[in-house]
């Protein structure tokens, strides 16, 4: 088959088609802006009203609990002292303490004072002062304090004689320090 | 190419297109997109506030059904770290605690309240301006001493008597117990043939209380409440002035 159409004529109808065609690409790209447009507002609105309903619900719940604030005051001031409870109390147990030199003393030699000193910025330490007739259990004194917890470093700071008639006397000053918790 | 852009209908409808969209773009969308971003932000954190809400009533019915074990709780946490240094009741209770074991102490507070000034023994009166110091008392026997208070949120106390080391031994052991916490900061012990004296002091807290918020479950709190705070002992109640005392003298001068 001959085609008898003057190339002009197929040209201008090419043209008028793709005109068509674009004019059409227009009106959807046009329409999805427009319809987008008019969702995402639809959707603003709907949201809108959902939020003044999740206002209103937070409102109710908020004052069922300023209802019983009291107790949530005092259970938020509880559990404030639940936390720190060990901040606020001693780090050492003095008991242990006294008890493990009560154990570590010779029994022949007598405590005359007893001082212990804390500091935050260092380990605790404990001043002795005693007396005994024999010089040896005052240095196994010093050596047992050395080996039992929670002590370090013990060490004789003094020593001194004296005599009463026949008896001589040790009197003695022996500083020790605790171990860091 | 050439053949389409000499269409004027084409012109036309491509310059319509563009106004059309970009208007749309330039001047609707802006407002639209802040709206909707803004609308996100504020359901989400209302959901996070409702969520909280929703816990808090949770824990709510908690608390209702243990009112009664939350205000005893709540007691003993005042008279553990009270939010104010609170030494008048301190006073009591370390009154209490040797007078509970028979001891006869030196007890020295800090001074905070004008209403510790009925515990102290009157000093000589002041003769001029130099006589007036802050927290003077008295020094001796079992007699209170009452210190001014530090600025800080603790204070130091001591208890003095003659106690051998047992006893010492003993008062320790109670003040581990002690309702009000408390750290053992030196111990002072000497002893002579005749008798033993025994010096301890410590510290005690207080801490301020502002906009705590309760974060936990409310009944795991109140199992740890009760295992922590089961274990002090309280040896004082809380003065109250409208249920104890008797008040009114004609001259309260006279004995």
């Amino acid at each position: 088959m001959i085609n008898l159409v003057p190339p002009e004529i197929k040209q201008r109808k090419g043209v008028k088609s793709l005109i068509y065609v674009i004019t059409s690409i227009y009106f959807v790209l046009s329409a999805g802006l427009v319809l987008g447009l008019v969702g995402l507002a639809t959707y603003n609105y709907s949201q809108k009203i959902y939020l003044g309903s999740q206002q209103a619900e937070l409102d109710r719940l908020n004052v069922e609990k300023n209802k019983n604030k009291t107790l949530f005051d005092q259970a938020a001031f509880i559990e404030s002292r639940v936390k720190n409870a060990a901040t606020y109390q001693s780090s050492y147990d003095w008991n242990q303490v006294l008890n493990s030199i009560a154990e570590s003393s010779p029994i022949n030699t007598r405590l005359t004072a007893l001082k212990i000193t804390t500091d935050p910025s260092k380990p605790p330490t404990i001043t002795l002062n005693g007396q005994s007739a024999d010089r040896r259990a005052i240095i196994l004194f010093k050596d047992k304090l050395s080996i039992t917890k929670p002590f370090s470093g013990a060490d004789i700071t003094a020593l001194t004689e004296s005599t009463a008639g026949a008896n001589k006397t040790y009197t003695f000053t022996i500083s020790v320090s605790i171990i860091n918790k | 190419m050439r053949h389409i852009l000499a269409s004027r209908y084409f012109l036309i409808i491509t310059a319509l297109f563009l106004a059309v969209t970009m208007t749309i773009i330039w001047f609707f969308f802006p407002p639209v997109l802040k709206t909707f971003k803004d609308i996100r932000v504020t359901t989400n954190s209302l959901t996070d506030q409702i969520e909280t809400s929703q816990i808090d009533g949770v824990r709510a019915k908690d608390l209702v059904v243990e009112e009664a074990t939350l205000a005893s709780l709540y007691d003993k946490a005042s008279l553990a770290l009270p939010s104010s240094p609170s030494a008048d009741l301190l006073l009591l209770q370390l009154d209490g605690l040797t007078k509970s074991l028979g001891l006869d102490a030196t007890i020295t507070v800090p001074f905070s309240s004008t209403s510790l000034a009925n515990q102290v023994a009157a000093p000589a009166a002041p003769t001029n301006d130099n006589d007036i110091k802050p927290g003077s008392g008295s020094t001796g026997g079992s007699q209170p001493i009452i210190n001014p208070s530090g600025t800080g949120t603790n204070t130091d106390w001591s208890l003095t008597g003659d106690w051998d080391y047992p006893t010492t031994l003993n008062l320790l052991t109670k003040l581990k117990t002690f309702s009000r916490w408390n750290a053992v900061t030196s111990i002072d012990l000497t002893s002579t043939a005749e008798k033993s004296t025994t010096t301890i002091s410590g510290k005690v807290y207080w801490t301020p209380t502002a906009n705590l918020q309760l974060t936990g479950s409310a009944q795991d709190l109140l199992d740890k409440a009760k295992t922590l705070f089961d274990s002090y002992q309280s040896y004082a109640t809380v003065p109250d002035v409208t249920k104890e005392g008797n008040f009114g003298k004609t001259n309260p001068f006279l004995p």
